[in-house]
């Protein structure tokens, strides 16, 4: 199985936040990063308005109704889910409204024709005839519902890159998308990311390798 | 302050202003027409695509030369032609200013093997943990024997009975592309429990307590 070569994990949330409090010194002071963490913090911005720093192991940004968070190395996926139930553990009062939990898988094709087999796969080519010539897939979002998960929406997107041979990539992005309860919203982002953030890893590796088979070894 | 000085500042407010703006903006995307919509009319328009997806700062920019899986020919994507240029103009500017700003992660964990660890016993220089495989979860638990040297000198104040660690084993890939195969252990940080939260629990305690009594005796 092809393996991705770069991965990573994200978790959104949508509510109304001060920006000036997501510091490095902040989620030291509350034992949630490690003293060396909070020395070694590359910092961005901190305003009242945005809020931007990077660790060894994740990168933070916030803006008022904003809050993302995100990490590229697979070892720390678990420790970003400890990180965000943490901080919405302790941030209780804040409001929220929407989360979405996100997975992004890059894979490098090493032959153009695999590269081009999943286009054909994913947007079959048919009814492009008289409308385009030579059409290709640039990119491809669908969306939906699936068993197991309490996402009202689940959106998959594949896009294709590339720079030119022998440089074929395709990514697939993968986007649950959660509407919070009005009252304890911040309990419930809690909830849903210790019972679904495994499932939803797995789906995001599943679905890659479930949509680019056919370019496959 | 005098009253060109008053100005600078004005001006300089409302830049940083501008700017906060601009760049809230681009961190919310797209909607499916290409416009930036404000978090309210995002929330409202259902139809929105990603919300709530993630954002990177290492996307292709949409002026880039970008070619189509499945026969597609070269192509240069075209701007959307919209009321919201100058809108898609600035938040372009500030999402390369974050570029800029946001530092990458540049070095990568090329993972082969993570387990879910929790601490059961520490003796001399060591400890054991129950090891479950987070990969492979059909597989059974084992019991592991770890050096306490092993364990980061920002995380031996975790190390008790009970703690939960993951142990990852993979390849380390630098920022200069050098690979190195080892094993990290990284124990969980949740926030400590508070003297209200504590009082709660001792509260909720006793009264589950009284259901074990009968007649007023235990």
């Amino acid at each position: 199985m092809m393996k991705a070569e770069i991965e990573n994990a994200s978790v959104v949330v949508l509510g109304s936040f001060n920006p000036a409090i997501f510091q490095p010194a902040w989620f030291g002071a509350q034992g949630l990063i490690t003293g060396e963490e909070v020395t070694a913090a590359k910092l961005g911005m901190v305003h009242p308005e945005i809020a931007i720093f990077s660790t060894a192991w994740f990168s933070l940004q916030v803006t008022s109704d904003r809050f993302q968070i995100e990490t590229v190395t697979p070892d720390s996926y678990p420790l970003l889910r400890d990180l965000v139930t943490g901080t919405f553990t302790i941030l209780s009062q804040t409001p929220v409204a929407r989360m979405g939990l996100n997975t992004r898988r890059h894979y490098r094709f090493d032959a153009e024709e695999k590269w081009h087999a999943v286009g054909h796969l994913l947007a079959p080519k048919e009814p492009w005839a008289g409308v385009l010539n030579a059409p290709g897939m640039r990119a491809l979002v669908m969306w939906g519902q699936r068993e197991g998960t309490a996402a009202s929406k689940i959106e998959v997107r594949v896009e294709s890159e590339s720079h030119g041979r022998p440089d074929y990539r395709i990514f697939v992005a993968t986007n649950h998308d959660y509407v919070l309860r009005g009252e304890g919203g911040t309990l419930h982002i809690c909830e849903l990311i210790t019972a679904e953030w495994d499932d939803i890893l797995a789906y995001g590796r599943t679905t890659a390798e479930s949509l680019l088979r056919v370019g496959m070894p | 302050m005098n009253r060109h000085a008053a100005a600078s500042d004005l001006n300089a407010r409302k830049a940083l202003r501008d700017a906060s703006d601009a760049v809230r903006k681009a961190g919310e995307g797209w909607n499916a027409e290409g416009v930036v919509l404000p978090f309210s009319k995002v929330s409202e328009q259902k139809q929105s695509s990603m919300v709530l997806g993630q954002r990177t700062t290492t996307e292709t920019a949409p002026t880039d030369i970008a070619r189509a899986c499945g026969d597609g020919a070269l192509q240069e994507e075209q701007q959307n032609d919209t009321v919201a240029d100058t809108l898609i103009d600035a938040a372009k500017i500030a999402s390369s200013q974050r570029s800029e700003n946001l530092p990458t992660i540049r070095a990568s964990f090329d993972l082969l093997q993570q387990w879910v660890c929790t601490v059961v016993s520490i003796g001399d220089g060591e400890f054991v943990a129950i090891a479950r495989d987070k990969m492979n979860p059909e597989c059974p638990d084992e019991e592991v024997v770890f050096d306490c040297a092993d364990v980061n000198d920002a995380d031996s104040q975790l190390l008790e009975i009970g703690a939960v660690f993951y142990w990852s084993v993979g390849y380390r890939i630098s920022e200069w592309g050098q690979k190195t195969k080892g094993s990290e252990l990284r124990f969980r940080r949740l926030p400590a429990w508070n003297k209200r939260e504590l009082a709660a629990a001792e509260k909720r305690a006793e009264e589950l307590g009284l259901l074990f009594v009968e007649d007023g005796n235990a």
